[in-house]
């Protein structure tokens, strides 16, 4: 099973990335309200995927990808993001990330990202 | 082919020739080297051979390429899509397809694809993320496409364009459709179909919507202008803010759109004004203020309403009086318009609204009564219906309309003589049946009556004896009415056999239920050998005063802000708003669990929080411990039940505080009940229902005004 850490400021948006995750099948490990906490649960927990908000107060989504990518290089790194903030989202590629979820959150569209970054193995619908 | 083959091969052909003919000179044979000369020449042979085949192959297949391509490329230019292709210098391959040249209206080979297509847009990003395409591994181009523009505007054409990364040629393919017209025809189709929702809500909501018209007129055009006298400067804007505000939101709810957006544009013109003149005198203001056309604001949603409906028909004062024909046109442009699923509801919902006349309900019944009459011997002369025009909602009288049967019947049955019986009475030969319909104080009145033998008393009160619902000191306590009375209960025949004897009552218990269900009433005059006489009388419906719409609306919004704010910030889950209906209803529909509660706040409210089991689950769940499987628990339905119950008194509590002139206070404690597809009976009380969407569940908060 795979396992994730949850990076939103938004109790809501946690709360729906959650639980569509965990439809998928994957695992929470913990979830973080800013980028210091989220690198602290990535250290503890060693997730298969992290979802990090791209805007987030304290240390922005896209300082938080790099120090990520700097001390975890194979994780797999997924943005929530909206398509407003395309410059954002082209920067974060940029830095390394390694897909985007586009709000509104979607099962299917996750699903999609998922297969995409952790491959077809790693969502298990019947969970 | 076989040329190339032979131009390529003709010094090998060569060499083979000279060795053939080495072979086939005899002076050659006898030499010991003879044999392995002649093997190795047959060798030479057969390798020569199958590099031609190989090579015919080849040529084949290319060929056979060169045709695909070919095909490829005619199925392409046909294609009303343009398809071409870049690669890492942003140059447009000069292989793109002949819509291209449609779309752009040039030759575009060559040129630069940011210059053609991105150019236009008012930020670099497009050019950001063209650049960073090619920068970054081929296995993540991909994910860069989805942020170049979908859509872009061009030479006044709308295009859409769809990506696709071609990784044999590591070019980006781009698919351009041309969608302008179709979008121009999408957006003609959407505004139809909301003008036909608008009139259909209209239709639906008229009283109120008819209302709120003509205040709105009255407002801009003569209020507004004794306000000065009464306000100061500054709060008449404000006021005039609200108001504004007000109209924009009830209007929107009946999707009167271009009504709402203009009032939208005032709100933002009176914010402007404010903002240049912090205190503006009255000259000012009133110059101000008749500079914006409050009046014409509506008069685009009106005209489409009265195109549909016919003209004025917002300003009739009486209910509705649609033409038949445009209610049919209304309905087939709906048909047109609609997919079918939400077709039907708004079908059912004209059906159901559109008032028919009642006499045509009852013209029924004159083939019936016709052929009864002769049927059993009689001869009836005349059926015949006086009627002022009154129209009633064929939903609400058909119950009724059908069990007045048993009145025509009894009058053919019992009251009418046969012919020769009449004429002895020195009455005409056929009997007659009249029937009047008419409307007084607010009562629709129906009189049937015939001129038959009329209802002998005295056998009522000798069958009321008989059957021992009165003994014989009782009956003669009774007045003669009261004793007629009798033959509209049940107890007093139901049967045929006794029917015949009594001469009256079949079914005519029926009809009296029936009447009584509408609020009603009915009664019986007879004359012995001249007939008999059944009048109903079904009260119209009640006006609620239009006071308190406007006080619900404002309940409604701060009740609804609570509910959202208490949903969202406590139980963590998002409601999303899926509509606002505002009408009249006769009972109100309930759902799986529900939570009943009554206010009190100047007038009496119901307040009624209707979920489904999905909706319920996941609220009680986020009330009680997000961890909580309530599945998994005892009394799952009592648990639901009482946390509903306790969100209800908590959003409520909430609601109350945020009320600021008077106090709104409990009237009864809220009261869960669960319960599938239960009614709660209302009488046309007015209803604001807001519906909402959680988690796929569904609730809804209504308010509902007690008359």
């Amino acid at each position: 099973m795979a396992s994730a850490v949850v990076v939103d400021d938004n109790f809501i948006m946690r709360r729906k990335v959650k639980g569509v995750l965990k439809k998928l099948g994957l695992q929470i490990v913990g979830e973080a309200k800013n980028g210091i906490q989220a690198l602290e649960k990535c250290e503890k927990t060693d997730p298969d995927l992290v979802t990090l908000d791209i805007h987030m107060p304290e240390m922005d989504g896209i300082q938080c990808l790099k120090k990520l990518r700097d001390k975890f290089p194979d994780l797999s790194v997924v943005m929530i993001t909206s398509l407003s903030q395309k410059e954002k989202v082209l920067k974060a590629i940029k830095s390394g990330a390694d897909h985007y979820i586009v709000k509104p959150i979607e099962e299917e569209n996750v699903r999609d990202v998922l297969v995409e970054t952790l491959g077809e193995e790693a969502i298990d619908e019947s969970a | 082919m076989s040329d190339s083959s032979g131009e390529l091969f003709r010094f090998e052909e060569k060499v083979l020739e000279k060795a053939q003919k080495i072979v086939e000179n005899e002076k050659y044979q006898g030499n010991p080297l003879y044999k392995k000369y002649k093997s190795l020449m047959r060798m030479y042979k057969k390798l020569l051979f199958q590099s031609q085949k190989i090579l015919k192959i080849s040529d084949n297949n290319q060929e056979k390429l060169r045709k695909t391509q070919q095909n490829l490329a005619l199925l392409l230019n046909n294609v009303k899509q343009g398809f071409l292709t870049f690669g890492e210098d942003f140059k447009i391959s000069p292989e793109y397809s002949q819509e291209c040249k449609n779309i752009f209206g040039q030759d575009i080979a060559g040129r630069d694809i940011y210059e053609l297509l991105f150019k236009k847009s008012d930020s670099d990003a497009e050019k950001d993320i063209l650049n960073s395409i090619f920068q970054d591994d081929q296995s993540r181009i991909k994910l860069y496409l989805p942020l170049l523009p979908q859509e872009i505007e061009l030479n006044q054409k709308l295009l859409k364009i769809k990506y696709k990364y071609i990784e044999q040629e590591h070019k980006i393919m781009c698919i351009i459709t041309d969608i302008t017209e179709k979008r121009e025809l999408e957006n003609e189709l959407e505004k139809e179909r909301k003008n036909l929702k608008m009139t259909v809500t209209v239709i639906s909501n008229q009283g109120i919507v008819k209302k709120y018209v003509n205040d709105y007129r009255h407002f801009f055009n003569h209020i507004i202008y004794e306000w000065f006298k009464e306000y100061g400067n500054q709060t008449i804007l404000e006021n005039l803010y609200r108001k504004i505000h007000t109209y924009k939101g009830v209007f929107s709810q009946w999707g009167m759109r271009n009504s709402s957006e203009s009032l939208h544009k005032a709100e933002d013109k009176i914010n402007d004004f404010q903002e240049e003149n912090p205190s503006p005198e009255t000259r000012e203001i009133k110059k101000f203020i008749s500079t914006i056309d409050f009046n014409g604001f509506i008069d685009q949603d009106i005209e489409i309403i009265e195109q549909i409906l016919g003209e004025n028909f917002l300003d009739r004062e009486k209910s509705v009086s649609v033409k038949k024909d445009d209610i049919i046109e209304l309905k087939e442009r709906i048909k047109d318009y609609f997919p079918e699923g939400e077709r039907e509801q708004m079908v059912t919902k004209i059906d159901k609204l559109i008032k028919k006349s009642l006499r045509d309900l009852i013209d029924i019944y004159e083939e019936y009564t016709f052929e009864l009459a002769e049927r059993v011997g009689k001869k009836l002369e005349q059926f015949k219906i006086e009627s002022d025009g009154v129209l009633v909602d064929e939903n609400k009288f058909h119950d009724l309309n059908k069990s007045l049967i048993h009145i025509f019947r009894n009058s053919i049955y019992h009251g009418i003589e046969k012919p020769e019986g009449r004429l002895k009475k020195g009455k005409p030969e056929g009997g007659s049946v009249k029937c009047k319909i008419g409307e007084e104080k607010g009562n629709i009145y129906i009189t049937i009556r015939d001129d038959g033998q009329g209802i002998n008393v005295d056998k009522i009160k000798k069958l009321a004896i008989d059957k021992n619902i009165y003994s014989e000191n009782e009956i003669e306590d009774l007045s003669r009415n009261e004793i007629l009375r009798l033959i509209f209960f049940d107890q007093f025949s139901t049967e045929e056999e006794v029917n015949q004897t009594a001469g009256r009552g079949v079914g005519l218990a029926s009809v009296k239920r029936e009447v009584e269900k509408l609020g009603g009433n009915i009664s019986v005059e007879t004359k012995l050998d001249q007939g008999t006489e059944i009048t109903i009388i079904i009260p119209q419906e009640k006006r609620v005063a239009q006071k308190d719409e406007i006080n619900m609306n404002m309940l409604m919004e701060k009740l609804e802000k609570k509910f959202v704010q208490y949903i969202g910030n406590n139980l963590e889950l998002e409601p999303d708003q899926k509509n606002i209906q505002l009408n009249q209803i006769e009972q109100l529909e309930l759902s799986d669990f529900n939570v009943i509660t009554n206010i009190r706040f100047k007038n009496l409210y119901d307040i009624i929080f209707s979920v489904d089991k999905k909706a319920a689950q996941i609220l009680v769940e986020n009330f009680i411990d997000k961890h909580l499987d309530l599945n998994k628990m005892d009394q799952k339905k009592a648990i639901i039940r009482e946390s509903l119950k306790e969100i209800m008194n908590i959003i409520i509590g909430q609601f109350f505080k945020s009320l600021e002139e008077e106090e709104g206070c409990f009237e009864k404690a809220p009261m869960a009940i669960a319960v599938e597809g239960g009614l709660l009976d209302y009488k046309n009380n007015e209803i604001i229902k807001h519906k909402f969407s959680i988690n796929q569940g569904l609730v809804n908060l209504n308010l509902i005004a007690r008359n």
